[in-house]
């Protein structure tokens, strides 16, 4: 479990709404996260949690409501602009630069806070260390593995020196060892301080990891609280039922 | 050392060293080739930093060298200007157009931004054509000539290689110092995936812009070179849709997105093109676009990154064939960012 | 009622204009392919008529059986042998390998014809010279090559919506990889594709050699009037591209009464631009995105 954190609010959704033509994928939902917590977000397939993902990155704009992150109203910020303020997020299906090496993607990430591409490539190499890509720094993205591409998806998140994380999805699609290793990554980084909000469907992730978790369905949030609490709650097994989520 | 050197770069600088050489010896006739090959290189590496870097196919690049050239042409003109500074004026405008074209344009996606920018090459030459009191129309303007560095005049051909040797140089040394710099990274990162570089803090349609205002103004100072080389320019010539697609086909032959392609392509190419236009003459009528045509659809077939990677998959071929190693590891794809 | 007249003619040729958009934009609905070499099929496609003409003496229209099924094999081909291998590779290799065979047929139209302009006597097409309908002058040569697009063009709508493998077609223009999980033999729907694109450009040929000369820089010349108008009817839009060429042609004669020849084409490169900033997904939403 992350440290217990009583940090100030640094990420704050008010009354989100976000509509694509008739169909409405997020509902009137709050959400906020205070500095150093660790929270997740789960709910069955289509229940809106990579739309609520996207329209805290800036990739999407709200129908209605408002964002803030780090005390500035992102509501109409383009995902760069939320980037810069500190916001980082990886993306549900892994996105690698496929004409660059493992070091310049993170290079990539690194040079929004520099404009030198020496010190980029510093800082860059720096984090692919940390998050044990160093034997591949030099070879082409698409030579490595899917397990490895996540890896290289947070180093170069992290590259951009966040102060909040969202991680869309992670886990999918690997093997026991390598969820393992994962886990570890993702709980030390949140033990150095930094926010994190993962949106998950492998349920053991999430409940070893987040001091708090919230459940959506249908676009709404139907319960939030520590892990214990919101899995045993009958709404939440209700959502569920019929989805083997908790196959994971 | 000399082993750092990849194969691509080895062709390109014998094929400079050659062309050069060329032209101090072979007459006019050589002269010529080594000045078209050389101006087309610049061209084309100008236009690799939005078509190649970006990832952003324009089809419409005449639209800036016709600004130049006419530019600089109607400023001498009409105002006796050197044709130099003519050439900035030319430049600072095609800058400025691209800029002002790429706001609207660039935010659209790949296939109706090639389709926008044909309609503006096009447009371009309409216009020329239309507004006679300015370009004399469809006649074109004769550019006059008074021999002298500052007129950017010369009699003999030789001066002419240099400066268009010199204006290789520029264009891909803007192009080299741009793969290296922060915009050359954030470019890549556009080109392979828009969204990802979003989400990685890169405004995109700031960096685009800036791409497209250097293409655009290294276009148009080889417009105003065309413009004071030929001494005749016509929205045809400057504006029509060969202009367009030259250098464009150019890179891609040589090895879209790298420093070296646009270079290669226009130092094999066009002297091929030019020697089979010259040793043929009037009976060459169409060959010569004809092999351009035909290089073209083996290159996009056979060898889609260009001749650059064709040769170094060809060496490491040798290479390993000689080391007598047992297995051939293929060399990587040169498009790589940091990889010459 | 010089108006009424001009608009009429303009009309008339739109639906040539049609013809060729409408081929180009099936072959970029199903296919989304940018189809560089759809002007020189037309090119190389009125040459075809012209020499049919002008050796046997025959009737142009009587050349569009030959020329369809002539084109069907040249545009399945370019397919088979060429377009093919790069279908994954991305628009802009795509759109490149096409530019490259339109270079190969622009100058094997030169070293074959030279750079002449090859036209019909006014008399081969059979016809008087006008007809007039409702008290307006038409050139007859443009009403019935106006009612063999229209038909032509009515025929490939009946075929694309009433048939299986027209349905077939479309439905792997709105989303293959669905299609292919259907079992519809995608690699056959892009030659057909292919091949009856390129027929009606075919068709569309023979229709305009008695009324416009050929050359070899034809396809460059028509190309980007393709695009506006596929572009305005929407990418895909079989429909949207018959209306849309005939909108073209009527602006274009409208522009060219009012502004002069040149100008005129001005209009509708500068309404193209306008188009895509505005509304680039066409008059009617295309098809395919």
């Amino acid at each position: 479990m992350s440290a217990a954190s009583s940090g100030q609010v640094i990420l704050e959704a008010k009354g989100l709404v976000k509509r694509f033509g008739g169909l409405v994928a997020v509902n009137q939902t709050d959400f906020s996260v205070r500095e150093g917590q660790m929270v997740g977000v789960i709910g069955p397939n289509g229940a809106g949690k990579s739309t609520l993902f996207n329209l805290l990155a800036g990739a999407f704009r709200p129908t209605q409501g408002t964002i803030s992150v780090l005390g500035h109203d992102t509501t109409r910020m383009s995902a760069d602009r939320v980037c810069k303020l500190g916001l980082a997020r990886t993306f549900q299906i892994v996105r690698p630069l496929r004409r660059l090496t493992v070091l310049e993607n993170v290079m990539v990430g690194a040079l929004v806070r520099t404009n030198s591409v020496h010190e980029a490539r510093k800082r860059a190499s720096a984090v692919v260390e940390r998050v044990g890509l160093g034997q591949y720094a030099d070879m082409p993205a698409t030579a490595l593995s899917l397990a490895n591409l996540k890896r290289m998806e947070v180093a170069r998140a992290l590259a951009t020196r966040p102060r909040i994380l969202l991680l869309d999805e992670m886990m999918a699609g690997l093997n026991s060892a390598e969820l393992d290793n994962f886990i570890a990554l993702v709980r030390t980084l949140n033990q150095e301080g930094l926010t994190i909000v993962i949106v998950e469907h492998v349920i053991e992730a999430v409940v070893s990891l987040c001091e708090r978790i919230t459940v959506m369905s249908y676009g709404q949030k139907i319960a939030e609280g520590p892990p214990d609490q919101v899995l045993a709650d009958p709404q939440v097994i209700a959502a569920y039922l019929g989805d083997s989520a908790d196959d994971a | 050392m000399l082993t750092r050197i990849s194969a691509p770069w080895w062709a390109t600088v014998a094929l400079t060293v050659l062309l050069v050489l060329a032209s101090l010896f072979g007459g006019t006739f050589w002269a010529h080739i080594a000045i078209l090959a050389f101006m087309w290189a610049a061209a084309a590496s100008a236009w690799n930093i939005v078509g190649g870097f970006a990832g952003q196919t324009s089809l419409g690049h005449a639209a800036f060298f016709g600004v130049g050239a006419y530019t600089s042409t109607l400023l001498y003109v009409h105002f006796g200007i050197s044709p130099w500074l003519g050439m900035l004026a030319g430049m600072v405008l095609g800058a400025l157009l691209a800029t002002l074209v790429g706001l609207p344009t660039l935010r659209l996606r790949g296939t109706y931004f090639s389709l926008g920018t044909f309609a503006l090459g096009t447009t371009m030459m309409l216009v020329a054509i239309q507004w006679r009191d300015l370009t004399k129309g469809g006649e074109g303007l004769s550019v006059p000539f008074n021999e002298g560095l500052l007129n950017f005049s010369f009699l003999s051909k030789t001066p002419y290689v240099l400066i268009a040797l010199l204006f290789m140089a520029i264009s891909a040394g803007v192009a080299e110092l741009i793969a290296r710099s922060k915009l050359g990274y954030q470019l890549a990162a556009i080109r392979d995936d828009q969204e990802a570089a979003r989400a990685l803090g890169i405004d995109v349609t700031r960096a685009k812009l800036i791409a497209a205002a250097i293409s655009g103004g290294l276009t148009a100072m080889c417009g105003t070179f065309y413009a004071q080389y030929i001494y005749y320019i016509n929205p045809a010539s400057v504006f029509g849709s060969n202009t367009s697609f030259q250098p464009l086909l150019l890179t891609i032959i040589g090895g879209i997105g790298t420093v070296y392609g646009p270079l290669l392509g226009a130092l094999t190419i066009v002297p091929l093109t030019q020697l089979i236009l010259g040793s043929l003459g009037g009976e060459a009528a169409g060959l010569h676009t004809l092999v351009f045509g035909v290089a073209l659809v083996v290159i996009v077939l056979f060898a889609p990154a260009g001749l650059g990677q064709a040769a170094a998959n060809v060496r490491s071929l040798l290479a390993s064939r000689l080391m007598g190693r047992g297995q051939v590891k293929p060399a990587q794809p040169a498009e790589q960012k940091g990889v010459k | 009622m010089i108006l009424v007249q001009v608009v009429a003619s303009g009309l008339l040729l739109g639906g040539v204009y049609a013809l060729l958009a409408v081929g180009l934009t099936l072959i970029f609905g199903v296919m989304k392919l940018v189809n560089f070499a759809h002007g020189d099929f037309l090119m190389v496609a009125m040459y075809i008529a012209f020499v049919l003409v002008t050796t046997l003496g025959i009737n142009p229209y009587l050349t569009i059986p030959v020329t369809a099924v002539v084109m069907f094999f040249v545009g399945a081909g370019m397919h088979h042998f060429f377009l093919r291998h790069t279908l994954d590779r991305g628009h802009s290799n795509q759109m490149v390998l096409t530019l490259g065979i339109a270079t190969v047929l622009q100058s094997l139209a030169l070293m074959i014809f030279s750079g002449n302009f090859l036209s019909l006597p006014p008399s081969a097409s059979g016809f008087g010279a006008s007809v007039v309908i409702g008290g307006v002058h038409l050139s007859t040569t443009r009403v019935v090559s106006f009612i063999v697009a229209s038909v032509t063009t009515g025929a490939l709508l009946l075929f694309m919506n009433r048939t299986l493998i027209g349905k077939s077609m479309r439905a792997t223009s709105q989303d293959t990889m669905a299609a292919i999980m259907m079992g519809i033999p995608v690699d056959r729907i892009y030659l057909l594709a292919m091949g009856l694109g390129t027929a009606l450009v075919g068709v569309a040929a023979s229709i305009l050699i008695p009324m416009f000369a050929v050359y070899p820089t034809l396809g460059g010349d028509l190309i980007l009037l393709g695009f506006v108008v596929v572009v305005l009817g929407g990418l895909g839009n079989i429909g949207g591209a018959y209306v849309g060429g005939l909108i073209i042609g009527v602006v274009e004669a409208v522009s060219a009464l009012y502004f002069g020849g040149v100008a005129s084409q001005a209009i509708y490169f500068l309404l193209f631009v306008l188009l895509l900033l505005v509304r680039p997904q066409g008059l009617f939403r295309g098809e395919a995105g």
